[in-house]
């Protein structure tokens, strides 16, 4: 059905007796990636999630295409739940939205242009690596602008643009034939281009090369302190702390932790920060078209918030943080954005023996319920009067809690990686094989 | 505009090839946990993947709608000096069409009913805290034309559903269980009986409860067809996709001996078990689906394509280009893998253990492309004097594949699939995995 637009369908929804509202995006994509064949990709999304609430009852469909049917599909979902749950709400405006420029700093043109710079430098890059005997076996350049809306029947209109990149390089070299070095990854995502430096990707790449060819062979003390660089935190700790933290999963006895259980270490704060500058994560209004702001989490040893959206907060009776993460395609669930890490006094973490992970493999197989983990460390080396030697095959195991207990260094080197910022931690506690 | 006009429109720009990919997916997927009931996804997934191929150039493009962009973007993509090249096929219209009855017979109601029973026998048990129940069904229609006058039309349902249930144990501390189940078949709570499916994650939850951390270590290890399967996809299998296998280990080593000749391990497009949901009768390039021996009799044999790298390896196409959605590439991704069952009574594999470990289940796994591999178990067993003892928990199993594979010692006669999702590159994709009991010598399991 064609000439049909958000509002027809919200006024119908409204006109039925629900209280109504859609997410929309329209997405523009391109990137630019390369293994053994260079392959460019444009793409163009649109599509809508449209919630509708009545009697304690909720109904929810989506479509890329706007038509009644939406409405019509919601309807059979909402018929389809028998039970009344009456902390279903949509929500009505809560204080006014502060836009965050640097969400949005380049067109999608622009974006164009920064991709095709940077896919010409990681070319020379890669050429000027090969003969260092470093081979790029994969890297992707890709970057968007997207449009994201929120509008309801409660008075919420809302709209923002948001445009960003992303890239990431694989690479790894050879030992002798049949064994290479683990796969060695570098990756950033931003809205500010000219944040990401590739004259630090590729030296970071090379001396982890150096380090791996380094081999150690001896034993090494299983209860040795560990050094987490900011991209194995935002591997391993990250998506064990977005998970813990929501109230969903805290309310339900899903999350090992509670607003009752203190962390030993009364060093450390812990916030949660949707308005990062240059963060991908960054919005100035969460899936819910309501305004974001920072929460912090935990203090002096105690959780103080958990993250929240307005179902949450309605059911476990909290504040509502605004915390709201969703596609069109599904319901609003609860999400971390940029996660800071921060402690009281900041030093050099690196002093006697101390064993520096970078990458884990294997956190989809933690238990994330109890926040227990047993990971292997794909690229980590041990660090020892000022000497590096890669260490291979080794399994890390421990639980968040671990983590969080067994920080005793921060690191003054503070930077956000992905979605974590921090600087390198060294923690006791954790368990090596 | 319809899509021959677009693969015509495409030829009279001067492309070389071009396809067209249509997805269109009927999903639904609904929660309940102990505390609410609610459907969380309910829609039509549908739009549009093209690829040309120009002066041996590729460009790609994608969109919800079918028009003019997905062409002028895909040929504002052709750019690099040109050296790709791609298999090409002949003539081919077929279709391939599974009719679910229960599935599309079944009312949302009904489903969100029997999903709240499964909820309520599970709150009869006062061990358990907390539960969730993720129901999902996709119904899938792919559309696969191109300028070879391919045309392949395939329809088929894939519905699941996975249980996990948490508790406390005797020191305060929680534990959790899962159990996921798929088919391809048809509606997955009429293939499986819920009441089993419920049962084992009371028994997996249970053994949490009263489960003793293990002793870390290298130890004699018996693994059970769903970790085998864990095991053959993700410590091998990967290794064997084309577009790791150039980079990684395993190409090198075609035609050596890695392990012994009971060692057998396939990846096949479709599957006689019901949990077989990497069912790819042609794959998303419109490729007849063919068995690929990974390892033949101990022997690095072969590995997985798609059209391109078949090109570059100057092989025939085996069938295995698979994207998840309109928005993804065709990547090179594995359907069934599974290791052939061998010659050994189960029994046999754990005689003479005095203490290791029988590992029974997984919460999945992750490789490198130097042979490294890890996984989490959630459900596994102490082994002392031959015999099955008391549960573990909290632990992981990790290695190098190579390595492993030559660990292997016995091979059992049983076969069993299990179904699962594979990740690669953000791409999540359905397969099937499993195989026989296997006894490895020596391996590594971490613990306190």
């Amino acid at each position: 059905m064609s000439g049909i637009d958000i509002y027809n369908i919200l006024d119908r929804a409204k006109n039925l007796g629900y209280s109504a509202e859609i997410y929309y995006i329209k997405l523009k994509e391109k990137d630019i990636e390369e293994d053994v064949q260079i392959s460019r990709k444009s793409s163009y999304e649109e599509g809508y999630g449209l919630r509708i609430v009545k009697d304690c009852k909720l109904g929810f469909s989506y479509s890329n295409t706007l038509s009644y049917d939406l409405l019509d599909n919601a309807i059979e979902v909402y018929k389809s739940v028998e039970e009344k749950d009456c902390n279903y709400q949509i929500p009505s405006p809560e204080g006014g939205v502060n836009f965050l420029k640097e969400i949005h700093l380049l067109e999608f043109n622009e974006i164009t242009e920064k991709i095709e710079e940077f896919y010409s430098q990681i070319k020379a890059y890669k050429n000027e690596l090969s003969s260092s005997d470093v081979n790029i076996t994969y890297y992707n350049v890709s970057g968007f602008e997207v449009q994201i809306g929120v509008a309801n029947t409660e008075g919420i209109d809302i709209n923002e643009l948001k445009s960003g990149i992303s890239l990431s390089l694989m690479a790894n070299s050879k030992i002798k034939e049949g064994i290479v070095t683990p796969d060695i990854y570098e990756y950033d995502y931003t809205t500010n281009p000219s944040e990401i430096n590739l004259d630090t990707f590729v030296n970071k790449i090379k001396e982890n090369v150096n380090r791996l060819k380094k081999r150690y062979t001896d034993s090494i003390d299983r209860g040795i302190d560990i050094i987490f660089t900011q991209k194995a935190l935002n591997e391993l700790f990250m998506p064990l702390f977005s998970r813990a933290v929501s109230v969903e999963n805290v309310f339900r006895n899903k999350s090992p932790f509670s607003k009752n259980k203190r962390i030993s270490n009364e060093k450390l704060t812990v916030i949660d920060n949707p308005r990062y500058k240059y963060s991908l994560s960054s919005r100035s209004f969460d899936a819910e078209g309501l305004p974001t702001q920072e929460t912090k989490i935990l203090e002096k040893g105690e959780f103080t918030n958990f993250l929240s959206n307005t179902y949450w907060a309605n059911k476990a009776k909290v504040k509502n943080t605004h915390s709201a993460i969703r596609t069109y395609l599904t319901l609003p669930t609860i999400s971390t954005t940029t996660v800071e890490l921060k402690m009281k006094d900041m030093e050099d973490p690196f002093y006697d023996k101390v064993l520096v992970v970078d990458e884990v493999q294997g956190v989809n197989t933690a238990n994330f319920d109890t926040g227990d983990f047993s990971v292997n460390v794909s690229l980590g080396w041990l660090y020892h009067r000022k000497e590096e030697f890669g260490i291979y095959n080794m399994v890390l195991s421990g639980n968040i809690i671990d983590i969080l207990n067994g920080i005793t260094v921060m690191g003054n080197d503070v930077k956000r990686y992905g979605n974590i910022a921090a600087g390198m931690i060294r923690v006791k506690g954790l368990k090596i094989v | 505009m319809h899509y021959e006009e677009l693969l015509r429109k495409a030829e009279d720009r001067g492309a070389d090839f071009a396809d067209l990919r249509e997805f269109k997916v009927k999903t639904l997927r609904i929660s309940v946990t102990e505390e609410t009931s609610q459907v969380t996804t309910n829609g039509i997934d549908h739009g549009y993947s093209f690829r040309i191929v120009y002066k041996n150039n590729m460009g790609y493009s994608s969109s919800t709608k079918l028009d003019e962009y997905l062409l002028d973007s895909a040929f504002s993509n052709i750019k690099e000096e040109g050296k790709i090249k791609i298999v090409l096929l002949p003539k081919k219209h077929d279709e391939v069409i599974i009719e679910p009855k229960v599935l599309t017979s079944k009312s949302i109601s009904e489903k969100v009913k029997e999903l709240e029973k499964i909820r309520n026998d599970l709150k009869s048990f006062s061990s358990v805290k907390s539960i969730s129940i993720r129901y999902y069904e996709d119904y899938i229609e792919k559309l696969y034309y191109s300028t070879e006058d391919r045309v392949i039309h395939i329809k088929y349902p894939v519905s699941g559903v996975s249980i996990t249930v948490t508790s406390v144990d005797k020191d305060g501390n929680l534990v959790s269980a899962s159990i996921s189940k798929s088919t391809y078949k048809d509606y997955v709570l009429e293939t499986f009986d819920p009441n089993e499916i419920t049962k084992e994650a009371i028994e997996r939850l249970e053994n949490q409860i009263r489960g003793v951390l293990p002793k870390a270590g290298v130890f004699t290890v018996v693994l059970a067809p769903e970790v085998v399967g864990v095991f053959t996809h993700e410590a091998l299998g990967h290794l064997a996709e084309a577009d790791l296998a150039i980079t990684g280990i395993l190409l090198g080593l075609k035609g050596k001996k890695i392990a012994s000749e009971e060692v057998n391990v396939v990846d096949s497009p479709i599957v006689d078990s019901t949990e077989g949901i990497g069912y790819t009768p042609y794959d998303d390039e419109g490729v007849e689906g063919k068995e690929v021996k990974i390892i033949d009799k101990g022997v690095v044999n072969d590995v997985l394509t798609d059209r391109f790298y078949s090109a570059y390896l100057g092989k025939n196409p085996t069938g295995n280009g698979r994207a998840e959605d309109f928005r993804s590439k065709v990547l090179v991704r594995m359907r069934n893998t599974y290791m052939l069952p061998g010659s050994h009574k189960l029994e046999e594999l754990f005689e003479g253990i005095k203490e290791g470990y029988f590992m029974k289940s997984v919460y999945g796994g992750q490789t490198g492309s130097d042979g490294s591999f890890q996984f989490g178990i959630q459900e596994g067993y102490y082994i002392r004097n031959g015999e099955i003892s008391e549960p573990i928990k909290s632990t992981g199993i990790s290695g190098y594949t190579i390595e492993t594979l030559g660990q292997i010692t016995m091979v059992s006669k049983n076969l069993e699939i299990s179904s699962g999702f594979c990740g690669k590159s953000g791409q999540l994709i359905p397969v099937g995995s499993g195989g026989p009991y296997i006894r490895v010598e020596k391996m590594k399991v971490g613990g306190t």
